[in-house]
């Protein structure tokens, strides 16, 4: 139980933060999450805790945004950016703008699409977990992140920096 | 066969290959036949992969917010059940404790910590109020660009002038080989094969006003160091030792006040962007139950870590020792470097380390220095160093590094390897799992068709994914790979007992035959007692069979057990945080990862107590042996991976100087000191290398001594200032009473002034630590 909290509440502020676009928010959705969990039967969350736990999370992320009339939906990601506003040797600085530029093009995309990649490269969902989470087909899910790397990898190289080379840069 | 769509750069199921997200084999065989039949489709899928990757990299970094406290109390927070999935109670539907029922867990807690081992268990709070603050660290101006300048202003030293002394080495009749102290041989790109100058003192200008500054501290006199951490609760206020600083030991302020104000500042941190880990573990000195995995001398008593769940074995630093009373040192070699990753995992996610987390000989261990190769048949080379400490006026620091013989990657033995995956439900985040496989993919490719691989996974029950296999087989190997799922409840017995079959079955004579267990340590391995797994571990290691670990994962990671058992089974234990990591660990590193040149090595040393008042190991706490244990073949000691390096620090009080003394009364029965040892005067120690060849049960030993002056710190090869800056940022880090006059300002002056030719490698990411650490300390 201990475990299972201590795994997931920090992706899932994170996610819900995202979803929400307020930290306070977030919180409130996730500890609602876990209320939920621990008066679920042991069965039917079995197996596929994760895909349990990001559902319920988005649902009551979109439910209280729509109480809360609130259904701007932040894409940004300014309030979690974890890079400091450290002077710093210009190392440090080529480095934060090689990271930065991810991030940017990541904040380009359509919300889904964002959502999407997060569920996979954040929290590691397969297709079919975040299919069923988001409520789309796993094909469909398929597609927006092909599209989604796509679109980032196409943006990357508009600074002259093809994606195989870029990988390698971010040490 | 064909794809559905014009342009074959179009479909998706690209994406989901190079994923691993393809899991119906007529799809990933559609796939690979497209991939076979286009260098073109190859390369898409490769750049898709790669920028995949980079987009992992980028949203692993994100912080993850913590609940607030009081949310993480009403959520159970007490309860800390040691296995994800708690036994099912009979006659309950739900299995987890209703909401609420804080108290009745508690009270589950102390009665299962009976049974539980391998992991400390923490009893609930007292009181939800009750935060541990993070000590405020000693305020470091850090105005970097400052100090920037300033590093660059200094001249180089004179790379003309004369060498610093070197050891003398001689060696004991097993073996009867002399070992020359060959001098470096300049692999390494640091600089550090420059000859050093002996008379130079440009250096000096910042190094003197870091010696010369006021070095009483009050938490040293007595020479007894306590920390403040030891009596939690108590008053303990460590006057600065630089004007205006101050240092504040954790039980100093009025812990409700500053617990709550400390919450509120965290959240507003955490909206501007700079997050810190929450104190989310509350501060309950006094009911901690540990099950202590080791069968060392007992430690001091526990002090809870302040982060999350993560947890870390409290270690007391190594105090001073008396020659006269302990001329001899003793400890067995460990080369892990687990905790530098930690610390840079902590850093980076924009928050300072738990000081357990740091420990100082796995961070100056991270990196490498030029020592020479062994010559003959030894399996080392030592080289030894003796400088003035730059954080403490009057010390000097004896730095020992050992370089074991490097293996050409082509005449690398056959290597027989069990992967046990943890795939239990909290393996499933994006780094754990996920980066694992990808890890797994990187050493896998290098390996060819003498290697064997298999996988054991476990989780509700264990099972074998894939057989060993050889590993030519590549794409039957990796079609196991990205089978491999997270989810469900871990049973980790079962699954250490089939990968240890599953070795022993292919078993490789001449060759590495190992068990790589990665997992986030929250495993259950179902077994009724400790003694029980470490006597698996043992036994197999005595047959051959070695234990590595990779740790992984961030909130959930047990790091004192992982360690632990990596020790016992003559394995390393190393931590993923990113592909990076995993990069050097596995691809880089792996003739050392895989290879043990020598086995159960300890080094023990004789100072000689004519030059030597008192010495302190720094770092490797937890490898303490006692003095007659270095003849003892049957106990244990550290695994040397081939061409790896150990680097030793001591703090050296020298002869005539007044010294931490420990407190205690002249002895009454015996002579206060033997001015006139047996030994050659101006040597400083012996140190005996006391090892066994890989496939060996009999020891052999070698012995090194060292004499000359002691050169000062602006001299010293830049490969020792750079390890001094490591060990002293750890010290910072750790708090350490020891740390003397280091601040993280005077650190990046030595780092900056010592990276050489590396500053985009792992020197230069250090840099960036640095000066990360002071944003936080802000």
């Amino acid at each position: 139980m201990r475990s299972v909290l201590d795994s997931y509440q920090g992706p899932l502020v994170r996610y819900a933060a995202h979803l929400t676009g307020d930290l306070d928010l977030a919180r409130d959705v996730v500890q609602d999450t876990f209320l939920r969990l621990w008066k679920q039967k042991r069965q039917k969350v079995e197996g596929h805790l994760a895909q349990w736990l990001f559902t319920v999370c988005r649902n009551r992320a979109l439910d209280l945004l729509r109480k809360e009339n609130r259904m701007t939906r932040m894409t940004g990601s300014a309030n979690l950016e974890p890079v400091s506003t450290a002077p710093g040797p210009a190392q440090l600085l080529e480095r934060r703008e090689t990271l930065s530029r991810v991030l940017l093009a990541l904040e380009s995309l359509p919300p889904r699409e964002q959502e999407v990649l997060r569920l996979k490269f954040q929290n590691g969902l397969s297709y079919r977990e975040i299919a069923s989470t988001v409520g789309i087909s796993a094909s469909n899910v398929g597609y927006l992140i092909h599209t989604a790397v796509k679109k980032v990898r196409a943006e990357l190289e508009k600074h002259s920096e093809p994606a195989a080379t870029a990988s390698r840069k971010v040490r | 066969m064909k794809s559905d769509f014009q342009d074959p750069a179009q479909d998706p199921r690209l994406m989901a290959y190079a994923l691993g997200e393809l899991t119906d084999p007529n799809e990933i065989e559609a796939v690979e036949s497209l991939l076979r039949g286009s260098p073109a489709l190859r390369q898409e899928v490769d750049s898709l992969r790669a920028t995949a990757e980079l987009i992992q990299l980028e949203l692993e970094r994100e912080p993850c917010p913590s609940l607030a406290p009081d949310q993480l109390a009403r959520l159970g927070e007490p309860a800390r059940s040691r296995s994800l999935w708690p036994r099912a109670r009979p006659g309950n539907g739900s299995w987890w404790f209703p909401a609420g029922l804080a108290a009745a867990a508690a009270v589950v807690v102390m009665v299962s910590a009976a049974i539980l081992f391998l992991q400390e268990t923490e009893a609930p709070p007292l009181s939800a109020g009750l935060q541990r603050p993070e000590p405020v660290m000693d305020k470091a101006p850090a105005d970097s660009g400052r100090i920037t300048k300033q590093a660059n202003d200094q001249t180089r030293p004179d790379p003309d002038a004369a060498a610093p002394p070197q050891g003398v080495v001689k060696t004991a009749p097993e073996p009867p080989k002399r070992v020359s102290p060959a001098p470096p041989a300049g692999q390494d790109s640091s600089g550090s094969s420059l000859p050093v100058p002996a008379e130079t003192a440009v250096v000096s200008e910042n190094l003197g006003a870091s010696v010369g500054s006021g070095t009483s501290l009050v938490s040293n006199v007595g020479g007894r160091v306590i920390e403040p951490r030891e009596i939690p609760g108590s008053s303990v206020v460590e006057p600065g030792e630089i004007p205006g600083s101050r240092i504040i030991g954790p039980g100093t302020l009025p812990e409700g006040i500053l617990g709550e104000r400390y919450a509120r500042r965290e959240r507003s941190q955490m909206l501007r962007g700079r997050p810190r880990m929450p104190p989310s573990v509350p501060f309950s000195p006094s009911v901690t139950v540990r099950a202590n995995l080791d069968e060392r001398p007992a430690m001091p008593a526990p002090v809870p870590s302040r982060s999350s769940t993560e947890d870390y074995r409290y270690q007391e630093e190594n105090p001073f020792r008396k020659v006269v009373r302990e001329p001899l040192s003793t400890f067995g070699i460990d080369v892990d470097t687990a905790s530098y990753a930690n610390v840079r995992r902590f850093l980076r996610q924009g928050s300072l380390p738990p000081k357990d987390a740091v420990r100082i000989e796995e961070m100056v261990n991270y990196f490498s220095y030029a020592y020479g190769a062994p010559s003959g048949e030894n399996p080392v080379a030592v080289l030894m160093e003796l400088v003035r400490v730059p954080w403490k006026q009057e010390h000097l620091l004896l730095r020992i590094g050992i370089q074991a013989e490097a293996i050409d990657p082509a005449a690398r033995p056959p290597s027989n390897l069990v992967f046990l995956l943890d795939v239990s439900g909290s393996m499933r985040p994006a780094n754990k799992l996920p980066l694992l496989k990808r890890a797994m993919r990187l050493l896998i490719k290098n390996l060819g068709e003498k290697d064997r691989v298999a996988f054991v996974t476990y989780a509700g029950e264990s099972s074998v994914v894939l057989p060993s296999t050889p590993c030519d087989r590549k794409e039957e190997i990796f079609r196991a790979l990205e089978q491999i799922m997270a989810g469900g409840p871990t049973n980790g017995e079962a699954g250490i007992r089939e990968a240890y079959a599953t070795a022993a079955d292919h078993f490789i004579r001449g060759g590495t035959n190992r068990v790589i267990l990665a997992t986030d340590g929250d495993f259950n391995l179902g077994m009724t007692d400790e003694g029980s797994l470490i006597r698996l571990i043992r036994k197999q290691a005595r047959t051959g069979i070695f234990l590595s670990v990779l740790g992984l994962g961030t909130g959930n990671y047990k790091d004192a057990a992982l360690e632990s058992l990596a020790n016992r089974g003559n394995g390393n234990f190393s931590y993923l945080d990113s592909l990076e990591e995993a990069r050097k660990v596995l691809v880089r590193e792996m003739g050392a990862t895989l290879v043990t040149v020598a086995k159960d090595a300890k080094i023990q040393i004789e100072f000689n107590p004519a030059r030597v008042d008192s010495y302190r190991l720094i770092g490797y706490e937890n490898r303490a042996l006692r003095n007659e244990e270095v003849n003892d073949d049957t106990r244990d000691g550290g695994e040397i991976g081939a061409g790896k390096q150990v680097t030793v620090l001591y703090e050296i009080v020298p002869a005539g100087s007044a010294a931490p003394d420990a407190g205690v009364d002249p002895l009454k029965y015996q002579t206060p000191l033997d001015r006139n040892p047996a030994g050659s005067a101006d040597e400083w120690l012996t140190l005996k290398f006391r090892y066994k060849p890989p496939d060996q049960a009999e020891s052999r030993l070698l012995e090194f001594t060292h004499s000359g002056s002691a050169a000062s710190f602006g001299q010293a090869s830049p490969d020792l200032r750079f390890a001094s800056a490591v060990a002293a940022f750890g010290m910072i880090l750790r708090d350490s009473p020891h740390r003397g006059t280091a601040t993280l300002e005077r650190v990046l002056r030595w780092t900056l002034d010592s990276t050489g030719e590396d500053p985009p490698g792992p020197r230069g990411e250090f840099v960036q630590l640095v000066l990360k650490a002071m944003v936080l300390e802000e």
